[in-house]
């Protein structure tokens, strides 16, 4: 069993505040990511934003993840519970910095889960939830 | 935010009303004879990266590219949209014809080489 973190409902008022002071919208929705913007910190890479699509044969997880290169990143599904993780550190010349995320997302229904696939690229996370077909109805003839 | 020279432009101009623009994360560092600029730019190609510097105007712009995205329904987005734009300005003397840019898993390395005359000099006691 595991547990889905509560997500903060959105703030109507987040959007035209952070274009107001021309800030990305995830930073205030995802508190800390203002503070963090203030004192610099990547501390609100704790929980990455998730977009979430359909098409007619597939869902998409989307998720942001700049900088972190694709082995670091671990994906685990239980009890339709998908869960993306990683730690990381960087180094610059003269500093090591640690980092680490961790996002669970339900996964919706009627998805193959032996078929989710994932993709990685530029920064960018994409995974791929395929549809179970349909199951077709079928006429039953009334003797 | 961190102690550098490089600053961030106050000046708020207008935007234009068919694009809208995300200002992106980035650091500052800054060493002995550079400056190094890390924006994070996430699902931009090396291609969409655009970097102009104009006078002590340094504007970095990515376009994100969207493949076969726009056949997807969303369900539940929190994601900004919008394409990255960056200003910063430049206060202190950068050689501009060898300022190198880099681009990798959707982070932009900007490495801007100080000007001779900004470096620090170090005087030999005799």
């Amino acid at each position: 069993m595991k547990l889905i973190r509560y997500e903060y409902p959105q703030m109507p008022s987040a959007g035209s505040l952070n274009r107001l002071f021309d800030l990305g919208m995830p930073t205030i929705e995802r508190f800390g990511g203002l503070i963090d913007d203030l004192f610099g910190s990547e501390a609100s890479l704790n929980q990455p934003a998730v977009d979430l699509y359909e098409d007619d044969h597939n869902f998409f997880a989307r998720m942001e993840l700049p900088g972190v290169k694709k082995n670091v990143i671990e994906l685990e599904i239980e009890n339709a519970v998908l869960t993306c993780s990683g730690n990381y550190s960087e180094k610059t010349k003269n500093t090591e910095t640690d980092y680490s995320f961790q996002r669970s997302i339900s996964v919706p229904d009627g998805v193959a889960l032996d078929q989710v696939s994932a993709n990685s690229k530029d920064g960018v996370l994409t995974i791929k939830m395929p549809k179970k077909h349909a199951s077709k109805s079928r006429q039953i003839l009334v003797k | 935010m961190s102690t550098t020279e490089l600053d961030t432009t106050n000046t708020t101009e207008p935007t234009a009303q068919t694009h809208t623009w995300r200002r992106p994360r980035y650091d500052v560092l800054e060493s002995d004879d550079a400056f190094d600029v890390r924006v994070c730019l996430p699902g931009v190609q090396r291609e969409g990266v655009n970097i102009s510097v104009d006078g002590d105007n340094l504007s970095i712009t990515g376009t994100r590219t969207h493949s076969a995205m726009a056949a997807w329904r969303p369900l539940r987005r929190e994601l900004p949209e919008g394409d990255y734009r960056l200003n910063l300005r430049l206060n202190v003397g950068v050689k501009e014809a060898n300022i190198r840019a880099h681009v990798e898993d959707g982070i932009l390395d900007l490495t801007l080489p100080k000007a001779d005359i900004c470096k620090a000099r170090k005087i030999k006691v005799n």
